[in-house]
């Protein structure tokens, strides 16, 4: 948003203010309503606020009493969207550099004695090696984890349903909030019907002034509006994962349109779009899958704060994946009011959708497959044909290579090395990347499910700890072979890359089944399926 | 016995020439039914998957998730019984079901072997084709582009409109959309042949969404008045929608306003608040097209009626700031504005305005 189009908000509502305050009946007839709130010398003063809420919004009232409230000026404000700007930009550059430090503060976490995943506060940890070899400094700060606004969801207000009380409190406006708490709710009949009960995408459009008098100036053009960039994701999710096609369809058709007639406009229409596609794809696929499926694919901040909350959690020797997930979702979420109940299974178009839209907001690494040793005597099954023709001929043309060719040299078992260290590093990955879809389903089910989303979170670190520590000690094996006849060292050799290869296969396997079990407490939470 | 067989044969060649398109499929559902019954009397190996293939072809028109079961079991009794080429045919079937249950992984992992064998059997290309595409793997197009370039029988003409269907996609990924959309008129085509209105709708909404994200409106645009009067409650408001949103882009507020409260009504009955908002600001628009002061009473009122019924109407809230602040750019007194004429009468006012 731009500086200018704040400060036509904030003359907006300046103005708004100025008409002395009246008493606002109860019951308005939207004429009155137009009059109260167009009327050029209108005012919100709390009086009319409180009878205007119930008609009109809270949400939008709290955004222009919070506006009208902030005594600094445009300076201030430039101030801090320069700041913005420039801790985005600085996440961005740490988020290249991250994923090298978290594999190899992983791997050290492997290698340091009883590395149990439970972390150790002591020094001589992951932690520290990490810091050791990635220059980590003990009095800096860790990145901070910006916590998402919270998707009001209707589901979690069937009765006295009400923005008040969905609204996120901050420090800040803690005050705003008690009187926001005293406004009359919004009454909603009972649990939601129809098509609200598809809230995915319209839980993330209930901030009036957000999509409201887009201006857009060059500068904002490289930060879509927030209304447009969930619009946007949920048409990419859509177009890629739904199964009906024309979902899918519907789903390329998401996003801004040229020349549009203003925010509100576009926003509106794309959501209506959005909402209709999951409609269409839930004559397919249950309809609260579907949901859960959205929501969890709009969770796109997920993977931002579980890598900087695995970040911290490396810094700090605690490197796991309920660890990482417990420092993402600290202080969010209030505490666990019970547990959520176990619906049943969902089928397997449900559980597909639900993975897809893991995979969309985790953005799995490709699992490299390990590679295999070359070997340079007769039996090697891993060259062309051609190459080994060559090698033939080459070997008639210099002679027989007397050692190198009979013994294990530490150059040929470089491939199996390397193939482990991606491995471990690959582990430790995994480790971040189960988190994230946790934090993403946590989200969008809520706090009901932290308890079983730990669990399973757990189990996954545990597996994921024995692929790596078995990795290693195939490495080690393998150090132990070096210089023993070709002949003799062969079975092992072919023992390690078999081994290497289940590990790998179950490491695939071990992800695969935390997404399906992620997904699938996500959507049980809901009852649905 | 023999009458029995003779009885099952009947009843499956029935099966196999019915394709099963929208009304045919509760006929496909009462003569499997049968068949059960008549190869419980007289079992029949070769008869059993030639139906199980039937079935699952309907289960997966009709979105039955047992559908890739089903195509498992009919290639396994193939296997049993050395029939090479239903064996492949059951198998790109499951393929295509597999993978839109979502299952890609295991999909891929019988593609392979069912794609190597199918390659033999020209009467199973269109399904080796479609398999191809349900798992968006190279080649898929061409693939689908040469099954399709003879029409099959009567029987063949669901998975012909599939194919349509699915080349359309292939290719307007690639960017293709001219031909794109002479794909999809093919599958329109069939879908109207076969009476099933349901479906060339759903084909038609495809269509014009194609023809809008190229750029086509006007092309788009009786499609979508299709889809408008014959579709079902969601495709119809889809579809609404879209037509107002290009009325108003063109300024004819008359065509867009009935059309625009035609879809808040819709919208409103379906409790979809979105679409709700959407047609109360294509209505609002419209209405404002003809009495700009009428704008902003029209989103008060949608605004009034979809918060006594619980909705807050954030994105109506939305367009009334936004409304707002137009008015606040908007100068007040027009006159006042600075004429550029040198020498002429507006100069000498704003310079007299000045010295005064």
């Amino acid at each position: 948003m731009s500086n200018t189009s704040r400060q036509a908000r904030r003359e907006l509502v300046a103005e708004l203010q100025k008409k002395a305050p009246e008493v606002v009946p109860d019951k308005k007839t939207a004429q009155e309503l137009q009059q109260e709130i167009q009327g050029p010398d209108s005012q919100v003063s709390p009086e009319n606020a409180r009878a205007l809420a119930s008609q009109v919004g809270n949400a939008a009232l709290a955004k222009m009493l919070r506006d009208v409230g902030r005594q600094e000026g445009p300076a201030i404000e430039v101030e801090q969207v320069e700041e913005q700007e420039q801790e985005e930009e600085q996440e961005q550059e740490e988020d290249e550099g991250w994923d090298e430090g978290l594999e190899a503060a992983f791997s050290s976490s492997m290698s340091a004695p009883q590395s149990s995943g439970q972390g150790t506060e002591a020094g001589g940890g992951a932690g520290a090696d990490y810091d050791q070899q990635y220059g980590g400094d003990d009095d800096a700060e860790p990145p901070p984890v910006n916590p998402k606004r919270r998707a009001f969801r209707r589901a979690h207000a069937q009765t006295g349903f009400g923005m008040a009380q969905d609204k996120l409190k901050t420090d800040d406006d803690d005050e705003e909030t008690i009187y926001l708490d005293e406004l009359p709710p919004l009454n909603h009949p009972e649990a939601p019907q129809g098509d609200e009960r598809l809230d995915a995408v319209w839980g993330w459009l209930q901030e009036p002034v957000e999509h409201a008098d887009w201006d857009p100036e060059p500068e904002d053009l490289t930060l879509a509006p927030e209304g447009l960039v969930v619009v946007m994701e949920l048409g990419q999710f859509l177009s890629a994962a739904a199964q009906d096609p024309l979902t899918r369809a519907l789903g390329r058709l998401l996003g801004p349109t040229a020349g549009g007639p203003g925010l509100a406009t576009q926003v509106a229409r794309g959501g209506a779009l959005g909402t209709l596609a999951m409609v269409i794809e839930a004559e397919r696929v249950e309809l609260p899958a579907v949901n859960q499926a959205a929501t969890i694919a709009l969770e796109r901040d997920a993977r931002r704060q579980g890598r900087a909350a695995a970040h911290i959690c490396a810094q700090r020797s605690r490197l796991a994946a309920h660890f990482i997930f417990d420092e993402a979702v600290r202080g969010e979420l209030p505490p666990t009011p019970g547990r959520a109940s176990r619906g049943p299974a969902p089928g397997r178009r449900a559980q597909g959708l639900l993975d897809a839209a893991i995979d969309h907001v985790v953005k799995p690494w490709p699992v490299r497959p390990p590679r295999s040793m070359a070997r340079t005597h007769s039996g090697d099954l891993t060259i062309d044909a051609q190459t080994a023709a060559f090698d033939a001929v080459f070997a008639e043309l210099i002679g027989p290579g007397d050692e190198l060719l009979t013994h294990l040299e530490p150059d040929q078992l470089q491939p199996l090395i390397d193939s482990i260290e991606t491995l471990v590093g690959s582990a430790g990955r995994a480790q971040a990347e189960a988190a994230c879809a946790a934090i993403a389903a946590l989200r969008a089910a809520g706090a009901p499910v932290q308890t079983r989303l730990r669990a399973i979170l757990r189990a996954v670190d545990e597996e994921l700890r024995e692929i790596a520590r078995e990795s290693i000690r195939v490495g080690r094996r393998l150090e132990n072979l070096v210089g023993e006849p070709m002949d003799d060292a062969e079975p092992s050799l072919h023992d390690a890359e078999a081994a290497l290869r289940r590990w790998s296969e179950r490491l695939l396997l071990v992800r695969e089944s935390c997404f399906g079990a992620v997904g699938r407490v996500a959507l049980t939470a809901t009852g649905g399926a | 016995m023999s009458q029995a067989v003779s009885h099952a044969t009947t009843l499956t060649s029935a099966l196999e020439a019915l394709p099963p398109f929208g009304p045919a499929l509760a006929e496909l559902g009462a003569l499997d039914a049968a068949l059960v019954q008549a190869l419980g009397r007289a079992p029949d190996a070769p008869l059993a998957v030639r139906a199980l293939i039937r079935r699952g072809e309907r289960q997966l028109v009709l979105g039955q998730e047992e559908a890739a079961a089903t195509f498992a079991e009919a290639a396994r009794r193939a296997m049993a019984l050395g029939d090479a080429e239903r064996d492949a045919h059951a198998r790109l079937w499951c393929v295509r079901a597999l993978a839109e249950l979502g299952s890609a992984a295991d999909a891929r992992a019988l593609m392979e072997r069912a794609d190597r064998d199918a390659e033999h059997f020209p009467a199973i290309q269109l399904t080796r084709g479609l398999a191809r595409a349900a798992l968006r793997s190279e080649g898929a197009t061409s693939s689908l582009q040469h099954a399709l370039t003879e029409p099959g029988p009567v029987s063949r003409r669901r998975e012909e409109h599939d194919g349509w269907l699915a080349l359309g996609e292939a290719l307007e990924r690639d960017a293709r959309w001219r031909e794109a959309d002479a794909a999809y008129a093919r599958a329109q085509a069939l879908a109207h042949s076969a009476q099933d209105a349901a479906l060339a709708a759903r084909v038609a909404l495809i269509r014009a969404l194609s023809l809008l994200r190229h750029g086509l409106p006007r092309q788009a645009a009786p499609l979508l008045n299709a889809v408008w009067v014959e579709g079902e409650p969601a495709l119809r408001l889809t579809a609404g929608l879209l037509l107002s949103g290009l009325a108003l882009a063109e300024g004819d507020a008359r065509a867009a306003g009935p059309l625009a409260a035609s879809c808040q009504a819709l919208a409103l009955e379906r409790r979809s608040w979105l679409a709700y908002a959407s047609a109360s600001i294509d209505l609002a628009m419209a209405r404002g097209l003809e009495d700009p002061e009428a704008e902003a009473a029209t989103l008060l009122e949608s605004l009034a009626r979809c918060r006594a019924l619980g909705e807050p109407g954030a994105l109506l809230q939305s367009r009334l700031l936004e409304l707002r602040g137009q008015r606040r750019q908007r100068p007040e007194e027009p006159e006042a504005a600075p004429v550029v004429d040198e020498g002429v009468g507006g100069a000498v006012e704003e310079d007299d305005e000045g010295v005064g």
